[in-house]
């Protein structure tokens, strides 16, 4: 089962953990200096960790499934701290915050109602 | 769902003489389906939205200069016989003509109409079948 701080927020439906890309952070100096004729690039530290979890939210009904959704957007919200994610397979990753809550679409009303989701979760530094 | 030489067929106040068969086919239009992080195989499966497709073969036995029209909406109503294997029933829908095409063979001419049956809210099947007594 996965969690965030200890809580399940995607486990009535189909979901997968995704490490985005890791490594050190290239910025150009055309970039920083707003002149694009100057070659080159720097490293400016490492990229931020950011974790990204796709799925459906699965309900017998339409409020059921607007708890779940508001139950995770709450944890988008920047007033929400950060915790302890945790996927499938007991990998966890200390400190992160939920950074967004995306629909993919329309709401589902088939044989459930469904939603297909992005949230996406990362160490901020603030 | 098929319909075998249905009594009467109408559409809208038009009468459709001489239809042979009618063929109702629902077909998902927006199939889900969901994998975990358990393995390979399909944890989760439904069809968001389905779309149900009637067509009619009507047999022609003279010129024809008529027909029902693609995108005209009407009620249709599909009547069978008490001496049919499943009694006396009535099929009904509101239906768009998606197309009407023709098969000519030697002598022989089939008209094929094809429909789109719509529901009113969309949260109930379009097809409604009914005892008549």
């Amino acid at each position: 089962m996965s969690l965030f701080k200890g809580i399940d927020l995607f486990g009535s439906g189909p979901h997968r953990f995704t490490v985005e890309r890791q490594g050190r952070r290239l910025v150009s100096y055309a970039a920083i200096t707003g002149d694009p004729s100057l070659p080159g690039t720097f490293t400016s530290g490492d990229r931020e960790l950011r974790v990204t979890v796709t799925g459906r939210l699965v309900d017998d009904d339409e409020a059921g499934l607007w708890v779940q959704r508001d139950a995770i957007v709450a944890q988008a919200m920047s007033t929400s701290g950060a915790g302890t994610l945790t996927d499938d397979h007991g990998r966890t990753w200390a400190d992160v915050k939920m950074i967004s809550f995306e629909a993919h679409g329309p709401t589902d009303r088939g044989r459930v109602f469904s939603l297909g989701y992005t949230a996406e979760f990362g160490v901020i530094s603030e | 769902m098929v319909v075998m030489r249905p009594s009467e067929v109408r559409f809208g106040s038009d009468v459709w003489e001489g239809v042979e068969r009618v063929a109702i086919d629902r077909t998902g239009a927006r199939v889900i389906r969901g994998w975990g992080a358990g393995g390979p195989a399909l944890v989760f499966a439904d069809v968001g939205s389905y779309q149900v497709r009637a067509q009619v073969w009507q047999a022609l036995d003279r010129t024809t200069l008529g027909g029902p029209i693609p995108g005209e909406l009407e009620g249709v109503r599909i009547d069978l016989d008490a001496g049919t294997d499943v009694g006396r029933r009535r099929v009904r829908f509101d239906a768009v003509v998606e197309s009407v095409s023709h098969e000519v063979s030697g002598s022989r001419a089939v008209r094929v109409i094809s429909l789109i049956a719509v529901s009113g809210a969309g949260d109930e099947d379009p097809v409604q079948v009914a005892s008549v007594s």
